[in-house]
């Protein structure tokens, strides 16, 4: 393992992560075979007890998506640690096979995880908290993904090590079709960075919305109040993919590099 | 015809897919179909390796006298020009001499490898490969 700040950071949120991932399971387990059996009164103290769940997934969820973009900044940092890594395959071939598995992993926990939490932000402002079976249920769902998030941080900072790795060059020759990812994205046309962070956060949006309408028409009481979050979720993703789209001048520009000086 | 916001969505993020893999492939294109210049040799690439930064190319024209217009860095793994400069004045090789092109391109301190280019004034282009470190 290479102790950096950074890595230390994903250590700690891996182990913590973990850590609350053994309270969360048990109860959302407990809560999801109970409340469509449970009275009146047991109901009530299921409610409770699904409060304090969803306060401790809000905080096991948001961590694991605030990991997943220091992920690619560690990844970033440790380029000059790593012998004959010139950018994050590099870095990569070090930690495999766990880091190529979580690099496809981190591309996707934004869009699952938030489904989760944009669906217990309206349960939260129904009364009855009607969504509490199903996001418990959602949740054990969401667990293998989380599991396999934490584990798979936890298995590539404690395997990358300063050893020499053969990097990019080794497969991105002349002759490729295409680029290094890595090198393209993050060295040479950064502004990318921005294009795929927009287009993805407007991707993710549209589909959260989809799942709410989804739900909406499962659940009346949702309707008031799934509807006006629907219209938010669809103007912000439409915002964020104009963003995206005007940042791709700037990116196609950087990849369409200074004139070549011919006469 | 309306077009839903999620559609205009999905549509913004397909068009952005087309465009940037057009804009590769152009590129592609372009670095590709330059016609490469047979009677120039490489004799010397000088790196500075403490600052990183490819300081001359030195070249011996074996054919007819050329003059040099430019050069520019295309980094190969990204495909992407990372560096370009016109020569002011043009330099010109004359047959049978060896000249040293004096150059300042930054090279990435990790490493990569890059082709450089020298355009002339028949619009062909002198080209090496600079592996760095």
């Amino acid at each position: 393992m290479i102790w950096t700040p950074l890595t230390a950071v994903m250590v700690i949120l891996g182990v913590f992560g973990l850590a609350l991932m053994l309270y969360t399971v048990p109860k959302a387990y407990k809560i999801s075979k109970r409340v469509s059996k449970a009275s009146l009164e047991e109901r009530y103290g299921l409610e409770k007890e699904y409060y304090l769940l969803s306060t401790v997934v809000w905080v096991v969820l948001i961590t694991r998506i605030v990991a997943s973009v220091l992920f690619w900044v560690t990844n970033e940092s440790l380029i000059p640690l790593v012998p004959g890594a010139m950018c994050q395959f590099g870095v990569n071939q070090a930690g495999a096979p766990y880091s190529w598995i979580d690099n496809g992993v981190k591309l996707i926990v934004l869009l699952v995880y938030g489904i989760w939490l944009s669906l217990d932000f309206l349960n939260r402002r129904v009364k009855g908290a009607p969504l509490m079976r199903a996001l418990s249920r959602l949740f054990l769902l969401l667990a293998p993904i989380l599991v396999l998030d934490l584990a798979l941080d936890l298995g590539f900072y404690f395997t990358v090590s300063a050893v020499t790795v053969p990097c990019c060059r080794v497969v991105f020759t002349a002759e490729s079709p295409i680029p290094c990812p890595y090198c393209f994205v993050f060295h040479d046309a950064p502004m990318f960075i921005v294009v795929i962070a927009c287009y993805g956060l407007a991707i993710s949006l549209v589909i959260w919305s989809f799942v709410i309408r989804y739900f909406m028409q499962k659940i009346p009481e949702m309707e008031n109040i799934g509807m006006e979050a629907v219209r938010r979720l669809v103007t912000l993703a439409l915002g964020f993919a104009v963003m995206g789209t005007v940042a791709l001048i700037p990116a196609v520009m950087q990849v369409m590099g200074p004139a070549v000086p011919l006469h | 015809m309306k077009i839903s916001p999620p559609k205009l969505v999905i549509i913004l993020t397909a068009l952005a897919v087309v465009i940037t893999g057009v804009t590769y492939a152009y590129i592609r294109t372009q670095q590709s179909s330059i016609m490469i210049e047979q009677n120039v040799d490489v004799v010397e690439i000088e790196v500075n390796r403490r600052t990183a930064v490819l300081v001359s190319v030195t070249l011996r024209n074996n054919g007819p006298p050329l003059i040099l217009e430019g050069a520019n860095l295309v980094k190969i793994q990204s495909g992407i020009t990372l560096a370009s400069s016109k020569f002011s004045p043009p330099i010109i090789l004359y047959t049978g001499n060896v000249t040293k092109i004096p150059i300042s391109y930054q090279l990435d301190k990790e490493g990569a490898d890059y082709f450089l280019q020298i355009f002339t004034n028949k619009g062909t282009a002198i080209r090496c490969t600079v592996s760095y470190p």
